[in-house]
């Protein structure tokens, strides 16, 4: 194997599959980034065994050649080393070949890099899997999808299922729940075209990789789904991840219907208060914000004994509907605000104790937000 | 005259009985032994009041004709052994021919039994015939057991609370369905069904009817056979623990037994892979040359001598331990649904990629286990502790295992004030931290420091009336055994105490509603499983002793262990918890957390005073 290829495509290559390269696994070839490279152009692939991620890049992008193949075949190079040293190279192309199975050379200019490496016979076969009719989405649907959820999913393994993303198809309409049992958030969309009913929970780990690596693209992802795996394709990126075992739990009923008060308040002045309040909240000692709605004002406080205190005032846009007090987390509510778009935000209680949500115009997002009570 | 006579058989029984029936499960164990001795394949066991006031056991098994029916209840009455030679070799499970006397001399005991043709009742009460008359014959044995104790007020004056007991023979019957898979017991108690198996001689279903499917899913198997025995273990995987050695069953030769060595070979086997104080879910099934274990060391014959033992514990451990480090490499199958196509992109093994199903928690697992490990009390060689007041008479070595006792007259301890303002200096051997200031020379234990914070803490919260709280969006669920589970269920009301709230939820799981915010989050379901097991191993908790004991237990389990390098964040964060602590100078289990030595006794040992 023997090529030479533009450093800034093929680093970016590299920053995208290297994504699922894992520190601490079992299998040391997994540390490695797979080259794979044909005739056309070259495939780059990094897995940890949960996640895989496959890039393809072709000889010519624009018409402009970026690839120059000298000998085809393939290598297994150490991932990270391989990122760290073309991150600090400055020329335009890299010269990469494989030498007696267990070198890589990399040269550039005058620079001349030899890298131990595994033998590529070594890496896994890996299967990559597609189905007959994928889901589509845009990606920048996608991406807002991933930010309006993964927000409440659980960090934590204790209960792995609540780690993860419930994906549900229900007569063409999909619902994206999470939940960490303290908040909840939910997106609704209508898919206007047939695809059969499923119910899979996706690790939130990997959405959130994945809408890294497709944050700044746009036009159309392919999720395509086994039983336990999910793909997604976007162009010449293959996101692929095993997905979670077990029964989501039923959620459908924990959103509230009926709203004995509704506010609306400019999202962006609600965060702005709400952030300077949680100045004084600290991890493990009261981070509970309390809400006092009045008629004419809404006071924001956090009392907090080994910090401080601190009160302020909003005025909310509208307000209908019976006055109430309630207190929750103030991160709650600061990560729900942050991944909405919408000027305004519709806050909607039921009770003091009954968990709220909080809404906008584009109706498919739903977060919601479970009270402390005091007993 | 002489003074030595032959004792009365009726005092002879009652003294056996002393040793064979200790409480209705003993009762219940013997019974059901006989039965199967008489190759049942079918056993149920009805108590009332847990079997303090009735135990009626009914089996199919070979049954008895009219006289056996009464001598069954002559003491060394069995037809079990015939000759000295038996005794070596012994199969069946009663052969001391002792129970049926014993428990008759006891309590009133109705019979009824037949072998197919005629049937026999006879009535035994405290140890008398009282009846015997002709009955129905369906081939079997019915035998009840009734006012077990009535004439032995000393020992009912020593049986436990009614579910205490039926904890008992709900273990027992557990362990002997185990030992008997191919057997179908039930048992009912005050017409409730506790639990059922199905006979079909399929140990992963016993499993899975008395621990439940989640647990029996995680269940392999390794055989193992080698000139001198043969054995059959199931053991869980490593993500199945659970918080007693009761689920480990050793059965020998079909005998369910006891044996410490075994079981601390099994443990050994697993360790590493287990949190500390947590035990995994076993059945060691071991065929042996009979005449190589001895099980007459006990009227209870639970106990059993075996040969070779060395060998089989070094066996057992090693094949654990292979077979758990295998496990965290086993490759799961992958399951594809038809209607999609595979593409396989490389093609030079046949080494399937995606079977490798290594969870990254394993690794984070073991890790955060070797924390704990390193921290067991006993391995932790501490070092010099010097009083403060007479420096150099009274050093001395402080080891855990017969921790030091602190008496009120201990400076150390007298001081009721916080600490003064400690400057870090650096940690040593990973467990202990050393500090500064105008005063000499402080050394600080980082795990009892560590414990007291947490201790005063929990303290805190636990008494602190009023609480935030939340009611879960998904509810906490948490199994238990059946005789776990009852002593959960005695104890939800204490529970509510600290804002805990329990719901039962079937026959042997809960579910937590109500959690106190105070939780960490994410952290819940350690909290709760630990407060779970502390109420099982103290079986009846208050709230008065609850709140202090259980602050003492919780804030031991999350403290930083010795041997572990703490950052100086986490110094400054533990130096300055501490000065806020009421009592900082001792940990809850009252041993020190602070040595201070003084510039003058630092001088002095240097002799640079005189
Ligand atoms: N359920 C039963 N079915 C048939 N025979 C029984 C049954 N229970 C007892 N027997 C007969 O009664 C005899 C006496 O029982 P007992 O339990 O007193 O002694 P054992 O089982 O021989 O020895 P051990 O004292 O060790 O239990 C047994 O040997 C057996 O022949
Ligand atoms: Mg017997």
């Amino acid at each position: 194997m023997k090529f030479k290829i533009q450093n800034m495509i093929f680093s970016d290559a590299i920053n995208n599959v290297i994504r699922a390269l894992s520190t601490k696994t079992p299998m040391p070839i997994l540390k490695s980034i797979k080259l794979d490279l044909v005739n056309e152009g070259i495939y780059l692939t990094a897995s940890d065994s949960n996640i895989t991620i496959k890039q393809f890049v072709p000889t010519f992008i624009n018409d402009k050649q970026i690839l120059y193949i000298e000998e085809i075949g393939n290598a297994a190079i150490p991932g990270r080393l391989l990122q760290d040293v073309l991150r600090k190279v400055n020329e335009e192309f890299v010269e990469i070949a494989l030498y007696e199975d267990k070198f890589i050379k990399i040269n550039f200019k005058n620079s001349d890099y030899t890298l131990n490496c595994l033998d590529v016979r070594e890496y896994p076969n890996i299967n990559l899997i597609s189905s007959n009719s994928p889901i589509k989405i845009e990606v920048n649907k996608l991406v807002e999808l991933i930010r309006q959820t993964v927000i409440s999913i659980s960090t934590n393994e204790s209960r792995p299922i609540l780690t993860g993303v419930n994906l549900k198809i229900v007569n063409n309409t999909m619902y994206c729940i999470s939940t960490d049992s303290y908040r909840l958030s939910q997106k609704v969309l209508n898919l206007d075209y047939e695809l059969p009913n499923i119910n899979i929970v996706i690790p939130g780990k990997s959405l959130i990789e994945f809408e890294k690596i497709i944050t700044n693209s746009n036009g159309l992802v392919d999720i395509h789904l086994t039983n336990n795996i999910i793909s997604f394709k976007l162009d010449n990126i293959i996101f692929q991840s095993r997905l979670l075992d077990g029964t989501y739990p039923e959620t459908s009923r924990l959103i509230p219907k009926d709203f004995g008060l509704i506010q609306e308040f400019n999202r962006l002045e609600l965060i702005e208060v709400i952030d300077r309040v949680s100045l004084l909240s600290k991890e493990g000692a009261s981070n509970i914000i309390k809400f006092d709605i009045y008629e004419d004002k809404t006071i924001i406080s956090l009392d907090s004994p080994e910090i401080g205190k601190v009160v302020e005032e909003i005025v909310p846009k509208k307000q209908e509907g019976s006055l109430i007090r309630i207190g929750f987390n103030s991160k709650f509510l600061l990560d729900a605000l942050r991944v909405l778009n919408q000027e305004n935000i519709l806050v909607k209680f039921t009770g003091e104790v009954r968990p709220f949500i909080i809404k906008t115009d584009d109706d498919s997002v739903t977060q919601l937000i479970l009270p402390v009570r005091i007993e | 005259m002489a003074q030595i006579q032959i004792m009365s058989s009726s005092l002879a029984n009652k003294i056996a009985a002393g040793e064979v029936v200790e409480r209705p499960a003993s009762v219940v164990k013997e019974l059901v032994e006989n039965s199967i001795d008489a190759q049942s394949t079918k056993i149920d066991i009805y108590l009332e009041e847990s079997g303090i006031q009735s135990i009626k056991i009914i089996d199919n098994g070979n049954g008895m004709d009219d006289k056996d029916a009464i001598l069954a209840f002559e003491r060394h009455a069995t037809s079990k052994l015939l000759n000295e030679q038996d005794l070596f070799r012994i199969m069946s499970l009663g052969f001391r021919g002792e129970a049926l006397p014993s428990i008759a001399s006891v309590s009133d005991v109705h019979l009824v039994t037949s072998k197919g043709d005629v049937g026999t009742y006879v009535n035994f009460r405290g140890g008398k015939l009282v009846k015997k008359e002709l009955s129905h014959a369906r081939r079997g044995t019915e035998i009840t057991v009734n006012s077990l104790f009535f004439n032995t007020p000393a020992r009912l004056k020593y049986l436990k609370a009614v579910n205490t007991e039926l904890s008992y023979t709900i273990d027992f019957i557990n362990k002997i369905a185990l030992s008997h898979p191919q057997i179908a017991f039930k048992l009912v108690n005050n017409n409730r069904a506790l639990l059922q198996t199905n006979g079909n001689n399929n140990l992963i279903n016993v499993l899975s009817s008395l621990y439940g499917v989640d647990i029996a899913k995680k269940i392999k198997v390794i055989d193992y056979e080698d000139p001198y025995f043969k054995f059959k273990l199931h053991y869980s995987e490593p993500e199945i623990n659970r918080t007693t050695r009761n689920y480990i069953t050793l059965i020998v030769n079909d005998r369910m037994v006891k044996n410490n060595e075994l079981t601390k070979a099994i443990l050994e086997g697993y360790e590493t892979y287990l949190p500390i104080n947590r035990y995994p879910v076993v059945v060691l099934n071991l065929t042996v040359d009979p005449l190589l274990v001895d099980v007459n060391v006990h009227p209870a014959k639970l106990e059993i001598r075996l040969s070779n033992l060395e060998h089989l514990k070094t066996v057992i451990t090693d094949i654990i331990h292979k077979k758990l480090k295998e496990l965290l490499y086993v490759p799961k199958v992958i399951f594809n649904t038809p209607e999609v196509k595979e593409e396989v992109v490389e093609n030079q093994q046949e080494f399937d990629f995606l079977k490798l199903d290594i969870k990254e928690e394993k690794s984070e697992y073991s890790h955060s286990f070797k924390n704990e490990l390193n921290a067991k009390p006993n391995d932790v060689n501490r070092p010099l502790y010097y009083q403060e007041n007479s420096f150099k008479k009274e050093v001395y070595t402080n080891n855990e295992a017969d921790p030091i006792p602190i008496n009120e007259t201990d400076p150390i301890v007298e001081i009721k004030q916080k600490i003064p303002k400690l400057y870090y200096i650096g940690q040593l051997a990973g467990t202990y931290l050393l500090a500064q200031n105008n005063d000499g020379l402080y050394l600080i234990d980082q795990h009892a420091a560590q414990e007291r914070v947490n201790y005063e803490y929990y303290l805190k919260k636990f008494s602190q009336r009023t609480n935030e709280v939340y009611d879960l969006l998904i509810p906490l669920t948490f199994e238990f055994s059946l005789n776990e589970a009852i002593n959960i269920e005695e104890n939800i009301n204490n529970l509510l105490h600290i804002n805990l709230n329990v719901e039962k939820f079937g026959l042997n799981s809960f579910i937590v509603t109500q959690v106190p915010n105070w939780f960490k989050k994410g952290n819940e379901k350690m909290i709760i499983e630990d407060i779970f097991s502390y109420v099982l191993a103290n079986k009846k908790v208050d709230n008065s002793i609850l709140f202090n004991d259980l602050a003492i237990t919780l804030s031991c389990k999350r403290s930083i262990k010795a041997n572990h390098y703490i950052n100086e964040f986490e110094v400054k964060q533990l130096l300055f918890d501490l000065e806020q602590c009421d009592n900082p100078y001792t940990c809850p289990h009252g041993r020190p957390v602070i040595i201070h030595m003084s510039i003058a006794e630092i001088e002095h040992l240097f002799k640079r005073t005189l």
